[in-house]
């Protein structure tokens, strides 16, 4: 034996029992807080690492993870995390742990410093691949948008307030000028246009000629008139006259035709005094409109007052779910992410070729295949009643598609009516992923939510919450569902202290009788498509009320505005109406009044031409009758009978 | 540089005062170790034993380049013993399955056909290399030592840092 190589081997050996003994650990927490703030991207802190080489084992204590977007937050906290790497597999550079027990988790606790990381390291981490670049991170940040758009789409309270003082201290008669009338001019132009089409009218009539073509009839008339006719040759001498009257009654008939025609026409063109009447009722309405607009009153939609008030709420913590998701499928890549992964580089010294066998029971490189949790909703800062709860998460693995399970969570916990129950199955095993994840909470409390302080809403307290939510996302594609129940509420401001702000006012009468809420919220879509809604039982009531807050003044200041309007077009709207009825019934009249001339003499010219066929026609019967007879006369004296 | 190190270290090696076995041994485990490519198990496991037992390193650091050079000419002989070995040889498949499948085999890269084929050209040549080097250590110094040692160089070379490195350690 080379004692000189042995002894040094054997010192060196001992000097790494003393490292670990010594630095292991300070260099394992190191190692956990450095890689924790990469993946949450902010601070973390562990209070004690203690590692056990004998068994492999690991004790994490008092580990703190906080949130990034509230940094005086914990995201999550454990009292301890314990676990064992079993040592076969780590020869085949396998990490296996065969189970970890985790005990107190908490989360959303008070910190008392913040949870921030420096802006340098923030910086390095945003340009990992927790950057917002990922469609995940797309996802995210679209939600983020929709939230603050959404919590901003209120009007404020003082807003609302400045509004109503503006309404009652406006100055009408400042504001109604003519000049800001426009409907006087369109008064004119429909007057004027009115003129116009009776002239019109008027000329198409004096172009039939009607006078001319009577004249013209009249000397045919006269004629026929004047016929005696007492035999069949005066009936044939009649008939030439008679044919000429024909065609005057002709011409006539057409002329009557035509004036028939631009009668119903002059009638349509007219119209009805109503009509006239709602069109000065619309220019008066557009008017008051855009004299309304002069007032530069905000434009109030309280159409979801609710959804405003709690979708961001519901998007915030959509959002950190998703943010969860992303971390879980970096670490647990679905198939294809494995796929790409090349295999080691063969060294230039080994040529030849690698030859595979079977791989029988061959674990992922990562695997913890079962944790064990309790934990408890309370905490600092959550004054809240708390649940204990446990749980198990099983299978979290860097290759679901080798192990060929998901990863999945179950917890549960309950006090007598108070109950969590949170579900979840990541299945990373196809190249697209599936995450779903249900939330069940029943008999919380309102304050337990944590809504959010708005003007809009009073400090509910008291009351039993019910809260159902489910989230599925296939690849990037999300369908999100909340519902919300909240019942027995309680407002806490029993008491309205004289000179109380309006805001507090409005709020208060607002929610005046209201002790239930119902919410709905659904989110589906991809980044690129993506579509929230949101909806409560209250919308509507909310929404009346807060208009009708705001409506007295807004009808008392409109009811002035449409009176000033009145006074000043009401010289023009009555000289109107006198245009129209007189430009009307002139056309109107013209038009009747020669038709029913042109109608008089056609019947008395159809009258004349009857009685002449008539006598005509006797004059011919009577003659042939009596040349009947002298030839039944002539026969008999013929024949001697 | 190069040569005048390789000459001290040939030279120290045969003057040294080890046994014929120590020698022979530093050059059959030298010729295994530069058979074997440095990043695996075995390598790291020879170079063990090599530090461990009392084999002549010298003879050992010769050996070793020196086999590390034969063996890339070996390479398609030893392609071909392998793939024989691992391909062609279906009653050997559960043998490298269950090796494949072991915990710390793996890292031989046993399932590589130029690294099986080298080390086992290794195994074999490690008895014949045993034997032929303590041959020729006895036979060197029966006739050569003496007159060797009697070489104005040997004296310019025992001054030199690398011979009482070699002399130290041995």
């Amino acid at each position: 034996m080379r004692w000189k190589y042995v002894i040094p081997a054997l010192v060196i050996l001992i000097l790494l029992a003393i490292f670990d003994l010594f630095f292991l650990d300070t260099l394992l927490r190191w190692g956990i807080v450095a890689g924790g703030q990469f993946a949450f991207g902010a601070k973390v802190e562990a209070a004690a690492v203690k590692t056990r080489l004998a068994n492999l084992s690991i004790v994490v204590s008092g580990l703190e993870v906080a949130d990034k977007d509230t940094p005086m937050k914990n995201l999550f906290s454990t009292e301890s995390m314990t676990f064992a790497l079993e040592p076969l597999p780590l020869l085949s550079k396998k990490v296996i742990i065969d189970s970890m027990t985790v005990t107190g988790i908490s989360y959303g606790t008070e910190r008392k410093t913040s949870g921030a990381l420096p802006p340098r390291k923030q910086a390095k981490i945003s340009k990992s691949w927790l950057a917002a670049d990922s469609p995940l991170g797309k996802l995210g940040s679209k939600i983020s948008d929709r939230a603050k758009s959404k919590a901003n789409s209120l009007p404020a309270m003082d807003a609302i307030q400045s509004a109503k003082d503006k309404l009652k201290t406006t100055n009408i008669q400042g504001l109604v000028k003519p000049e800001n009338i426009p409907m006087l001019k369109d008064l004119d132009t429909m007057k004027s246009g009115y003129q116009q089409k009776s002239a019109d009218y008027q000329n198409k009539l004096k172009n039939l000629n009607v006078k001319d073509t009577l004249a013209a009839v009249e000397s045919a008339w006269k004629e026929v008139a004047a016929l005696k006719i007492q035999n069949a040759q005066d009936a044939v001498a009649a008939k030439d006259k008679l044919d000429r009257l024909q065609k005057g009654l002709q011409s006539l008939q057409t002329a009557s035709k035509e004036i028939s025609t631009l009668k119903s026409q002059a009638e349509a063109d007219f119209g009805d005094q109503k009509n006239i009447l709602a069109r000065i009722e619309e220019l008066k309405n557009r008017d008051l409109q855009s004299v309304g607009q002069l007032l530069k009153l905000p434009a109030f939609d309280f159409s979801s007052i609710t959804g405003v008030i709690l979708g961001p709420v519901w998007m915030q913590r959509l959002n950190k779910t998703l943010d969860l998701i992303a971390k879980a499928r970096a670490y647990m890549p679905p198939a294809k992410a494995k796929g790409k992964k090349s295999a080691p580089a063969a060294q230039p010294r080994l040529h030849g070729m690698d030859v595979r066998f079977p791989v029988f029971n061959h674990p992922p490189d990562f695997w913890i295949k079962q944790i064990t949790f309790t934990g408890s909703t309370g905490g600092a800062g959550k004054p809240n009643q708390p649940v204990d709860f446990t749980g198990t998460i099983s299978d979290i693995t860097s290759d679901q598609a080798l192990l060929g399970r998901p990863a999945k969570l179950d917890l549960a916990g309950a006090q007598g009516a108070r109950r969590i129950t949170v579900k979840a199955v990541l299945d990373h095993r196809l190249e697209i992923p599936t995450d779903q994840v249900k939330v069940e909470m029943a008999g919380l409390r309102s304050e337990e939510l944590h809504l959010p302080s708005s003007e809009y809403l009073p400090a509910f307290q008291g009351g039993n919450a019910l809260i159902a939510a489910g989230l599925t996302l296939t690849g990037d594609q999300l369908s999100a569902e909340m519902r919300l129940a909240l019942t027995g509420l309680a407002k806490n401001n029993p008491a309205k202290p004289a000179g109380l702000g309006s805001a507090a006012e409005i709020a208060s009468s607002l929610w005046a009788g209201i002790d239930a809420l119902h919410v709905g919220a659904k989110a589906t879509g991809s980044p690129d498509n993506l579509d929230i809604t949101m909806n409560s039982d209250l919308d509507k009531l909310l929404a009346d009320r807060m208009q009708k807050l705001l409506g007295q003044e807004i009808a008392g200041v409109q009811a002035k505005l449409k009176a000033e309007i009145d006074k000043i077009i009401a010289g023009k709207q009555s000289d109107l109406l006198a245009s129209y009825g007189a430009d009307k019934g002139g056309v109107l009249g013209s038009l009747s009044g020669q038709q029913k001339e042109l109608t008089g003499k056609i019947a008395s010219i159809q009258n004349l031409i009857k009685d002449k066929q008539n006598v005509g026609n006797g004059a011919v019967n009577q003659q042939t009758d009596q040349l009947k007879d002298k030839a039944q006369d002539q026969l008999k004296g013929l024949f001697g009978r | 540089m190069f040569w005048i190190k390789a000459l001290k270290s040939l030279l120290g090696v045969l003057q040294s005062s080890d046994s014929p076995y120590q020698i022979a041994f530093g050059v059959a485990l030298g010729a295994l170790l530069g058979l074997t490519p440095l990043a695996t198990l075995q390598a790291t496991l020879l170079f063990l034993i090599l530090m461990a037992t009392k084999s002549n390193l010298g003879a050992a650091a010769l050996a070793t380049p020196l086999f590390a050079a034969i063996a890339l000419l070996l390479d398609p002989l030893a392609h071909r013993i392998g793939y024989a070995l691992l391909v062609q040889t279906p009653s050997l498949v559960p043998l490298w399955t269950s090796a494949y499948n072991a915990p710390l085999l793996p890292f031989t890269r046993f399932y590589n056909t130029v690294v099986l084929g080298e080390f086992l050209i290794g195994l074999i040549l490690f008895v014949p290399l045993i034997f032929l080097s303590r041959q020729g250590v006895l036979y060197y110094r029966a006739h050569y030592q003496e007159k060797v040692s009697k070489w104005k160089i040997m004296k310019y070379l025992k001054l030199t840092k690398v011979t009482d490195i070699l002399g130290k350690v041995k």
